[in-house]
């Protein structure tokens, strides 16, 4: 429970244009267009045809449930790779940014331990001779 | 600037331009998740998987009362023409069907007849109007006794169409004398004009009645080439749109232009002038394909309007979606003409779109669009089967 409450706070936080906030609404998108196919709102997408899905209805509520699930599949086939896409993409340059500093950090510090070595190395000078 | 303003930016910055990239990347690929071979819709030679899932949808309909009720009380309710454009459709398509697949002649003549029938009982009972949208009965028709051109010519082309199939002697007069009248109204108008509605005559309707004409010369032997031609002359005097040349969809009595070229008119008149005038029906589709037929990434669909024309939105142009001005009537009947002109990739475009816009519904082997109608449907299986019957009236 901690860790769902937790996830969901990640989530909830996550920059608007973070690779997690494009992937949440991705899966957003996908969990609602299943929704409305698993209530049939596919049938009601009868009214781009100027038709109405069901008689027992009025024709304006025929036509919202159609438009609600036309968006949510557009939603579902254009925005929804378009977000994983994005989502991958600004992870890869996040990666990418985020390994530079630690490359630099990291050939900084092998440069300062070589000269750190080397000092221990240097013979100390000899014992002035009396 | 503060650094967290800084990195803010930055991120909006990156996230946008991946936002650019993915769509960039993404938008051309779509349509290869759609786009199937083309023989997958339509097959010269024989028919195609879709073709069959269509109709048996149809033959599905047409054999259960209940079922057919229902759909054609949805359809009814917003367009009393298009219950019957459907049965004309079906019968055209089954006609086909059946020219292909000669086996199968059993089991679509009883549709096909039970469908005349039907269509004539209705009209005997409640007259033209039970076809005709209730603005048909706002003012009186011209020329009287008030007959619709639109189910004049219909009918008698799904009567020939039946005759092609298997010669039916029961359906030679009426067609004939649905035909004589025809003629008769025509010969009596300077332009040679008959009316569908009150003073409101349809280059589609014209177009459907020349093709019955073809079709009753193959059967009968007359020969109304004649009538033709010259309906062809006073057309292209008259009926052009001078700035895309296409043909006009609709005009008065007296030839007063209403509605200039239309999508969801003029792929259905090419068709029809295909079989009366093929050289004219090419150059009006080579117009068309160039003024109305689009394909925007792997995607095919018909506009409405030329950009030289703008009409109002009706029932016939159907949903217009705007920015690509994509119509549903158009992109429809685009179907019809370009399986007729074998414009194959327009033809692809154009089932890559349906498939992907149209939300397909295949259950037991049956496959309906959600997006279209019984109507919507019908055109489309005739698209796909289209072709022998107008190869055997084309022949000498």
């Amino acid at each position: 429970m901690k860790r769902c409450l937790r996830f969901v706070r990640c989530i909830w936080n996550a920059g608007a244009f973070s690779a997690t906030a494009f992937a949440t609404r991705a899966v957003l998108i996908t969990l609602l267009f299943s929704l409305s196919e698993a209530l049939g709102l596919r049938e009601y997408t009868t009214f781009l045809s100027g038709t109405s899905a069901n008689l027992n209805v009025s024709w304006q509520t025929a036509a919202t449930l159609g438009l609600i699930h036309l968006l949510l599949y557009v939603g579902f086939i254009l925005a929804v790779p378009i977000f994983l896409i994005t989502a991958a993409l600004i992870s890869i340059w996040n990666r990418s940014a985020a390994s530079k500093p630690q490359c630099e950090r990291l050939e900084k510090q092998s440069v300062r331990a070589e000269r750190a070595t080397s000092r221990k190395i240097t013979p100390s000078p000899p014992f002035p001779s009396r | 600037m503060s650094s967290t303003l800084k990195a803010h930016l930055r991120d909006a910055g990156v996230g946008l331009l991946a936002l650019m990239l993915a769509s960039a990347l993404w938008l051309p690929c779509l349509h290869l998740f759609f786009r199937k071979p083309l023989s997958n819709f339509y097959q010269e030679n024989a028919i195609s998987p879709k073709a069959r899932q269509l109709a048996a949808r149809h033959l599905r309909l047409w054999t259960e009362p209940a079922l057919r009720e229902i759909e054609l009380n949805k359809m009814r309710g917003s367009n009393a023409e298009w219950d019957f454009m459907g049965r004309c459709f079906l019968v055209w398509s089954l006609a086909n069907m059946g020219l292909r697949e000669p086996q199968m002649k059993a089991q679509y003549l009883p549709v096909i007849d039970q469908n005349i029938q039907e269509t004539l009982k209705i009209e005997k009972e409640d007259g033209i109007y039970a076809f005709l949208m209730p603005y048909a009965k706002a003012r009186p028709y011209i020329v009287t006794p008030a007959r619709s051109l639109f189910i004049d010519g219909e009918i008698a082309l799904m009567m020939g169409a039946r005759r092609m199939l298997q010669e039916e002697p029961a359906y030679k007069q009426p067609m004939t004398e649905r035909l004589a009248i025809i003629e008769q109204r025509w010969r009596a108008n300077p332009i040679m004009a008959a009316e569908s509605y009150p003073d409101e005559c349809w280059t589609f309707d014209h177009a459907v009645a020349l093709a019955a004409f073809k079709v009753a010369d193959r059967l009968d032997g007359t020969d109304h080439s004649a009538l033709c031609k010259q309906w062809i002359a006073l057309a292209k005097e008259r009926l052009v749109h001078k700035p895309s040349g296409l043909l006009i969809s609709s005009f008065q009595t007296d030839g007063t232009a209403l509605d200039g070229p239309e999508g969801s008119t003029i792929w259905m008149v090419v068709h029809c002038l295909q079989v009366v005038d093929d050289s004219f029906a090419r150059d009006q589709y080579e117009r068309a394909r160039k003024e109305l037929g689009r394909v925007v990434l792997g995607f095919g669909y018909g506009e409405e309007w030329p950009s030289s024309w703008q009409g109002p939105r009706d029932i016939d142009s159907g949903m217009v979606i705007p920015v690509f001005e994509v119509s549903a009537g158009s992109s429809g009947m685009a179907f019809v003409a370009a399986s007729s002109f074998h414009d194959w990739e327009f033809l692809r475009a154009l089932n890559t779109t349906i498939d992907m816009a149209a939300f397909p519904s295949r259950k037991n082997g049956q496959l309906k669009y959600c997006a279209s109608n019984q109507v919507g449907d019908a055109a489309l299986l005739y698209a796909s089967v289209l072709g022998p019957l107008w190869e055997r009236a084309s022949k000498p």
